[in-house]
């Protein structure tokens, strides 16, 4: 129905235009914000905190510097950059010299440049063709980060980069972004370039969105020749890439809300391109999920570590049903009471079995304050947040929120679980409808032999 | 209850747009280029139909809150042009009015400045004429573009040529329509005309360093609130009132704009954008 459009409390999770620019650009004071719109600035503090950033060749400030400068050292696989650029503009991606003395240059998306284009190029930089209010500007000359062979066969042109959205030290959602030949080999969503959503506890992707708004369904697989599905693409060294993420907002705490682009180097692992004071909001479109309600829930949190950091990213924020193979094929179906296995160490034997109550009316799990001690669930790194809460009698209270990774009927769910008191109780833990996604809940009593029967004698 | 008034605001915008609209574009014989060409130009026949209307109305005395209406009053009884106070008290309603559309609907054009600069443009060329004369300086632009990339010039003498270019087409354009007789720009003064070089050079650059769509979906906001703005400023009650009552639409416009200053919520364009993130 047309008027379903103005349900309008269905869009509250959504961070808009209006409240970015009037709430959340202000946890970025002008001092983090002068950092961010200058390439060279942030490469100067990431460097000395010690986080990976982009090799730098060469630095112009003066027309006379460009002229000076012997291009033809230079073999290929380069950048260059307006230090102050925004949205991608003028950035030139050099692939290789297409001759012996290194005087022509091919880019990523196919034009060849000469070395007189190139310092044209670098000439107009510097007058302030790419900055805001055509101010001057300084020109950087970076290493070009090699494609990851992971991402070999999505893209002809450019090197697709991830993008991680940091708030209050917590990564909140992230994007893989793929060049297209439209957005001439620049990884911006604004120049027609893919996103694809990151689910953020397992590194795998999830939806998809071309430009600033065509929902994607497939990407073109270069290898296969044919479609693919956008989820399930395995991002490698995610565990690395968030940590990364956590250091940029650490070595730069004047900004509070801040979209981070890095790419993977085969060798390096995650390197820093850039950090972006106004992130955009398309990326809600690929993750199809709203940055604002989950920037909400980090907000009050005290983050104490990277480790937490990443398990708050992981638990409050990670995909309830998996992307392992793009697509979900079948709903088991649950009792309203099933075995659960937690897990209490990274190795196979390390898991709990306990017996869990389903229980549709709640709507977060919840775990035996007693039996979390006990399987380890409450150390410190563990604990995602306290819950203030008001009991039955009026009291107020404060119960800790628990990340759990457990089992269901053989699918892994990676969830937050309330702390209670559950010592009175048959069972130790009760699943909430938050971890029943993908679920079709029985209420009567199995009986798997008849049902059994029955679908054989169909199928005759 | 906020969105129902950003809804009420959204509607009576359009309203406006609607039925101010055929008043800039032929609905009025305003535009209609025959009846300037008698008389000597829109400005002209504008002050004469304005001070018309004033004189059906008797001067006020001053009661302290009408000092700006009284100012105003007594200053075209003085001999100041009637249209450069209207222009000048409009203006501020239409960077309302664009700065409404853009935070509360979601219409975003080069910045809030230029659609005002280009409906007043329009006021004075006429919607057709200004049209007509943007669509000729934007392919001169585009043009001129292609043939100075080959030449490899510096970003700003490349600008100076093509600025050479667009005189010459505007020139061409003056002389090409006073002889057809369809529609009449002869009279344009320079600062339309260097709106609109303004307006495609801003398209000229986007389209190198943003992307192609980009620069038409701007340019066409841009195009969309000034023909909107220049509805406004021709609708003939609202040009009484601001003479008659400069006071209370200089308080509508601090009213709305406070309004739109603080408005958190969504732009109306981007209900339908984030409907795509909904999961089935």
């Amino acid at each position: 129905m047309f008027w379903e459009i103005f349900n309008l409390s269905k869009y509250k999770q959504f961070l808009t235009k209006n409240e970015r620019n009037k709430l959340y650009l202000r946890k970025n004071s002008s001092k983090g914000r002068l950092i961010a719109d200058s390439k060279w600035r942030t490469k100067q503090i990431l460097m000395e905190k010690g986080v990976s950033v982009a090799k730098l060749i060469a630095r112009f400030k003066k027309i006379e510097e460009v002229r000076s400068f012997n291009w033809s050292q230079l073999l290929g696989n380069f950048v260059i950059k307006p230090a102050s650029g925004f949205g991608g503009e003028g950035i030139v991606i050099i692939r290789k010299a297409t001759d012996k003395n290194r005087t022509r240059f091919k880019s990523m998306a196919g034009k060849i440049y000469t070395i007189e284009d190139l310092k044209m190029h670098c000439e107009d930089i510097l007058s302030g063709k790419y900055s805001l209010h055509s101010a001057p500007d300084m020109v950087l000359v970076e290493e070009r980060v090699k494609i990851h062979p992971k991402f070999l066969y999505y893209t002809k042109v450019g090197t697709p980069d991830v993008r991680v959205i940091v708030y209050n030290q917590v990564p909140v959602m992230a994007m893989l972004r793929i060049p297209t030949e439209e957005s001439g080999g620049r990884a911006n969503l604004e120049q027609g370039a893919i996103g694809l959503g990151i689910d953020l506890a397992s590194g795998l992707t999830t939806f998809g969105v071309r430009g600033k708004g065509e929902i994607m369904e497939e990407i073109y697989h270069l290898k296969l020749k044919k479609l693919k599905p956008v989820g399930g693409i395995k991002i490698p060294e995610w565990k690395s890439i968030l940590d990364t993420a956590f250091g940029v907002q650490k070595a730069i705490p004047s900004l509070g809300f801040v979209g981070i682009d890095l790419v993977l180097d085969k060798e390096r692992g995650p390197v820093v391109l850039e950090v972006n004071s106004r992130p955009g909001l398309s990326i809600q479109l690929c993750n199809r999920a709203g940055l604002k309600g989950r920037m909400e829930k980090v907000e009050d949190i005290e983050v104490k570590s990277m480790e937490h950091a990443r398990q708050l990213a992981k638990y409050l924020f990670g995909e309830r049903i998996k992307f392992e193979e793009g697509l979900i094929k079948e709903k088991p179906t649950i009792g309203h009471t099933e075995r659960i296995r937690i897990k209490i160490g990274p190795k196979r034997s390390q898991r709990a079995e306990v017996r869990a109550k389903v229980d549709t009316g709640a709507w977060r799990s919840s775990i035996d304050g007693e039996f979390a001690k006990e399987l380890g669930l409450l150390k410190e790194d563990n604990v995602l947040y306290h819950r203030h809460y008001r009991s039955s009698l009026g009291v107020e209270k404060e119960r800790p929120v628990v990340g759990v990774t457990f089992w269901l009927q053989g699918r892994k769910i990676e969830t937050a679980v309330n702390v209670a008191n559950r010592n009175k109780l048959r069972t130790k833990f009760l699943l909430g409808r938050r971890d029943l996604k993908g679920f079709l809940i029985r209420t009567a009593s199995p009986e798997k032999t008849k049902m059994k029967k029955v679908i054989k004698i169909k199928k005759k | 209850m906020r969105q129902y008034i950003g809804t009420f605001l959204v509607m009576l915008c359009l309203i406006v747009i609607v039925a101010g609209g055929p008043m800039a574009w032929g609905g009025n014989s305003e535009i209609v280029p025959n009846s300037t060409r008698l008389e000597g130009g829109i400005e002209r026949q504008m002050e004469n139909r304005l001070r018309e209307d004033l004189n059906l109305e008797k001067m006020p005395s001053w009661k302290g809150w009408n000092t700006l209406g009284y100012g105003v009053r007594l200053a075209i009884e003085n001999g100041v042009s009637p249209v450069t106070i209207v222009l000048l008290l409009l203006l501020p309603v239409v960077a309302t009015m664009v700065s409404l559309l853009h935070y509360v609907v979601g219409i975003s054009g080069f910045g809030s400045f230029m659609p005002s600069m280009i409906a007043v443009a329009f006021l004075a060329t006429g919607v057709y004429g200004g049209l007509l004369l943007f669509a000729l300086i934007l392919m001169i632009s585009i043009v001129g573009g292609v043939i100075l990339r080959k030449l490899k010039l510096h970003y700003w003498p490349a600008r100076s040529i093509n600025l050479l270019f667009i005189g010459l087409g505007t020139f061409g354009l003056m002389w090409l329509t006073a002889s057809v007789e369809i529609l009449d720009i002869r009279q344009v003064s320079i600062f339309p005309v260097l709106t609109m070089i303004v307006l495609a050079e801003d398209f000229v650059r986007t389209q190198l360093t943003k992307s192609k769509k980009a620069a038409r979906s701007l340019t066409l906001g841009t195009l969309l609130l000034a023909l909107a703005g220049a509805g406004l400023m021709q609708w003939q009650a609202l040009q009484r009132w601001v003479l008659l009552y400069p006071e209370i639409v200089l308080l509508l416009v601090i009213v709305i704009n406070m309004w739109v200053g603080n408005y958190g919520g969504m732009r109306l364009t981007e209900l339908s954008r984030f409907k795509k993130a909904f999961r089935k």
